[in-house]
């Protein structure tokens, strides 16, 4: 909006990913580095940082399988590698407010909900008039804001985590 | 309490406000970041030297070629390998029938990119 657009937007080939085994990759790292980011987040080695990793982990997992369903809808039941990592993406984006304060399987719903949401908004930035060739408004902005207000709903005081399927911790 | 301090109850444990409280959360900072960004990026705008955009020669061709040397990202060695190839036929055989029509193939991964 400030910078203005690519000279050549529009262009099919710009708009396309360069490399999917490259993004493969970078999501399998970026996840990876997301269990340092919500585990390291409490700011210490208590249960709550156990929790956070697992709830990390659970919500990329179910918001692959968010993003690809929506995809399959979508796209003729075909699946695409790339929508599966933004898929990855959008569920630790949707699960980082909410990592250390939900039980484990609302953490799989918070992921596989920003997951839809984000991959139905597909054509944001068109409707926005924006040229972003990352996504990052869709996947980090609007994944961000679901995941925030979930974590509103969703959150539990520290009783209920015990709930499924710690049993035995608190 | 899972790390002995903080106590965090949702709308689930049947604390309905703090789903307002997040919604008030999320509006106050998407403005923040919307606002600010705008701000500082326009005025980086201004500033000789830290303006984001680069030349337009330089977007066209790529940035990997503007500001590296010998950078072959991706498919691009391939199309470079292809059009020696190209050329190596055409120099020896410049007019027969057979290199127009071997050219139809090499030619099409290099119009893809």
């Amino acid at each position: 909006m400030v910078l203005g657009k690519r000279k050549q937007h529009g262009d099919k080939y710009h708009g396309k990913p360069h490399n999917t085994t490259l993004i493969f990759l970078g999501t399998v790292l970026i996840w990876f580095g997301w269990f340092g980011f919500n585990g390291g987040s409490a700011l210490n080695a208590s249960v709550r940082a156990m929790l956070a990793a697992f709830n990390t982990n659970t919500a990329a997992s179910t918001g692959m399988i968010g993003w690809v369903m929506v995809d399959y809808i979508k796209h003729n039941r075909k699946f695409s590698v790339v929508g599966a990592c933004e898929g990855a993406i959008a569920g630790l984006v949707g699960i980082t407010p909410a990592a250390g304060f939900v039980s484990v399987w609302l953490a799989a719903v918070i992921g596989f909900i920003t997951a839809v949401v984000c991959a139905s908004l597909q054509n944001i930035n068109e409707w926005l008039h924006i040229d972003e060739g990352m996504d990052v408004f869709k996947l980090h902005g609007i994944g961000g804001m679901v995941g925030s207000f979930l974590t509103g709903i969703f959150a539990t005081a520290s009783g209920k985590i015990s709930n499924f399927p710690f049993s035995r911790l608190n | 309490m899972l790390d002995g301090v903080t106590s965090a109850p949702g709308g689930i444990d049947g604390n309905g406000i703090q789903v307002g409280k997040q919604f008030a959360e999320i509006t106050a900072i998407s403005a923040y970041s919307f606002v600010v960004s705008y701000l500082l990026l326009s005025i980086l705008k201004f500033i000789p030297g830290m303006h984001l955009r680069v030349t337009e020669e330089a977007e066209i061709q790529g940035l990997d070629l503007d500001q590296f040397f010998e950078e072959q990202i991706g498919d691009w060695g391939v199309v470079e390998e292809l059009n020696g190839r190209k050329m190596e036929m055409e120099i020896n055989a410049p007019s027969t029938p057979n290199v127009q029509e071997a050219q139809v193939p090499i030619e099409q991964p290099a119009k893809k990119l």
